[in-house]
């Protein structure tokens, strides 16, 4: 039997599914990628480095400042101008507004339909609850990456060296005071999110995440598999390649398939979590059996996400300076990169920059390039039971695709 | 009396900002049951099923496929709304010549939405509109207009920036101004108005737009 989803709904993208079901199981599976290509790595040669992180970010509507702030410290770094570090922190802080934004749209609009379908929960009342709840958060972290870095999407206040201007620290700090009643929100999120019931296949993918101090978000540094080091390094050695039936490219590494994102991130380093994210997973005695955990695993990196925010904002005020200036003409050319934790996971940026200050080659490796390779293989564990019906085939093929969030955008490009 | 309107949304060559941009703006309207989702990419399944009252288009035609698509859901949808930077002139992968038509290039559009992404006030602007069966009026206003509105000083005159103000729809609340940088241009040529007399102060201006040259000169004359 053939089982074949045209177009996928409640992802990021054009993209499709299509599983071949043979007597022994699962043949083939494949993720089609119909979103046409933009070629935005190839419209950045020729620009100027200052106008990259504008230009990046458009790439994706859903993870923009990801883009802007990879972009930006990729550049700073190679150049030399890195800004001080209340400028860094508050960059950090922006991105994990996007965290927040990216995850609370995915868990409860895209994600917990899947699973409030087959719990034993009053169904439709749940799904206006999670709506409720994306709205009140979305609505929360969207004001406050107005006031820090320009707007949600598209942010216009990140710029090679630093932020362009001081944040609007009036509006910052008024938003603390309802920051309470968006905590509240978000814990009843993940009570919603434990409550549901979720698939304990596929298993866990062994996958990588930037590596830092403290919870992963951004850094020269990555580590997947048996590899530590340098994120360059790395990413010369993975294997890309580009299905026939795919507008988006395959990554692997050493030929196996890993996982980018908030499985990778809490497998290796969930420790780091802020407690108070981790207490809710404590009580329910949570541990990630499979990749439909990461509902679970998002809401927790939520939680964190918003009380960093806050103290960033509580604790940083008024600076003179926010940003550095950078050599216009490096006067050399230079090898620019960096890797950032986007909220699918790691989102890699190489640049060269030629001695007039023009960008002579772009790379930008976005996390659902590996996904997606994840997701096809995925497809195998899905229980027999379920591929007798073409229904239940169906909702678990979109289920393996909808736990990575793919960005198909993003991988597209 | 207000109207329960079907709501679609379609996406082409684009980043999925304008759709998360009308996503927030239309949950109210779903929550008290104004408005219906019918296909709706992102949020909702994509397939083309039935008839909708308001379709909202995101992002330039690509590919023959996405031109088969997008008349199809002209067909479909009573009033077609072209949203953003990429629908109206192109957006960022025109920076590549010839890779990209506009949504007017191939269907007729009812109502234009700008910016990059676009603001969730304008979507309910024109759901409102449609609701009580009125239309959405054209919006012409310049963003050096908008400045003086929210008491942005100029930074042109203030700074020395090159700033595309004077030539660019407002709409923004004068985002870059206020955070001290010029306008790039994101929302696009407001109509009435010449980046001529702009390009004569500063020949610099249109390459800071990023949506942009060719498909923006149209517009910009
Ligand atoms: S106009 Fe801008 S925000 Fe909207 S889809 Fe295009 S690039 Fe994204
Ligand atoms: S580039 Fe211009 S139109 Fe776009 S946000 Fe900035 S000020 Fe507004």
């Amino acid at each position: 039997m053939e089982v074949k989803i045209h177009r996928l709904g409640r992802v990021e993208g054009d993209g499709g599914i299509e599983i071949v079901i043979g007597p022994a199981g699962i043949e083939e599976s494949r993720v089609y990628v119909y979103e046409a290509k933009r070629y935005i790595e190839k419209a950045l040669r020729g620009r100027h480095y200052s106008e990259v992180p504008d230009i990046t970010s458009r790439i994706c509507g859903l993870c923009p400042t990801s883009y802007s702030v990879v972009s930006s410290t990729a550049i700073e770094k190679c150049l030399g101008c890195e800004p001080p570090e209340h400028v860094v922190r508050l960059r950090r802080a922006a991105q994990l507004c996007e965290w927040v934004n990216s995850h609370v749209l995915h868990v409860a609009l895209l994600h917990a339909p899947d699973l409030v379908r087959f719990g034993k929960r009053d169904h439709e009342r749940t799904k206006v609850e999670l709506a409720k709840t994306a709205y009140i958060i979305r609505k929360w972290s969207k004001t406050m990456s107005k006031a820090l870095v320009g707007r949600a999407i598209h942010p216009v206040n990140i710029r090679v060296g630093g932020l362009w201007s001081p944040p609007k620290f009036s509006i910052a700090k008024a938003l603390l005071r309802s920051f309470d009643d968006v905590l509240a929100t978000a814990k009843g999120l993940m009570e919603m999110v434990l409550g549901l019931e979720r698939p304990e296949w596929p298993p866990l993918r062994e996958g990588g995440t930037v590596l830092e101090e403290s919870y992963p978000l951004l850094s020269q540094e990555v580590v997947l598999m048996d590899y530590s080091g340098d994120a360059m390094c790395l990413y010369s050695a993975l294997e890309k390649e580009k299905p026939p039936y795919s507008n988006a490219p395959r990554l692997r590494y050493k030929g196996k398939a890993f996982s980018l994102g908030p499985i990778p991130r809490y497998v290796r380093f969930g420790h780091k979590l802020r407690s108070e994210a981790r207490d809710q997973l404590k009580q329910a005695g949570f541990t990630p059996k499979s990749m439909a955990d990461s509902i679970v695993i998002r809401v927790a990196e939520l939680i964190h996400a918003l009380l960093e925010i806050r103290d960033t904002v509580a604790e940083i005020s008024e600076y003179k300076v926010w940003g550095t200036e950078c050599p216009k003409t490096p006067g050399e050319k230079r090898v620019c990169f960096a890797a950032i934790e986007a909220p699918r996971g790691i989102l890699y940026h190489r640049y060269v920059i030629g001695p007039d200050g023009r960008v002579i080659e772009a790379e930008l490796l976005p996390p659902t390039v590996a996904n997606l390779a994840a997701a096809e293989e995925d497809m195998k564990y899905i229980p027999s039971e379920l591929l007798k019906s073409r229904e239940t085939a169906e909702w678990a093929s979109a289920l393996i695709v909808r736990n990575y969030d793919p960005c198909i955008s993003c991988a597209t490009r | 009396m207000v109207r329960r309107l079907k709501v679609a949304g379609l996406k082409l060559a684009s980043c999925s900002g304008c759709l998360a941009t009308i996503a927030d703006a239309l949950l109210p309207y779903i929550l008290k049951g104004d408005v219906e989702l019918g296909c709706f990419a992102l949020l909702a399944d994509p397939e083309m099923d039935g008839v909708y009252d308001v379709g909202f288009v995101e992002g330039s035609v690509a590919t023959e496929e996405q031109e088969r698509e997008l008349r199809e859901f002209r067909r479909r949808v009573k009033f077609l709304v072209a949203v953003g930077a990429c629908a109206l002139f192109g957006g960022p992968q025109s920076i590549n010549p010839g890779i990209a038509k506009l949504v007017e290039d191939v269907v007729e559009v009812d109502y234009r939405i700008p910016g990059c992404p676009i603001e969730e006030w304008q979507v309910r602007e024109v759901i409102n509109h449609l609701m009580r069966g009125t239309r959405p009026p054209k919006e012409t206003e310049t963003l050096c207009t908008e400045c003086r509105r929210m008491n942005v000083p100029c930074v042109a005159i203030t700074k020395g920036l090159t700033c595309l103000g004077p030539a660019v729809m407002a709409g923004c609340s004068a985002l870059c101004p206020s955070f001290g940088r010029g306008c790039y241009g994101c929302r696009g040529p407001s109509p009435g108005t010449s980046i001529k007399p702009l390009l004569e102060l500063d020949p610099n201006a249109l390459n800071m737009a990023i949506v942009s040259q060719e498909k923006v000169r149209r517009g910009w004359r």
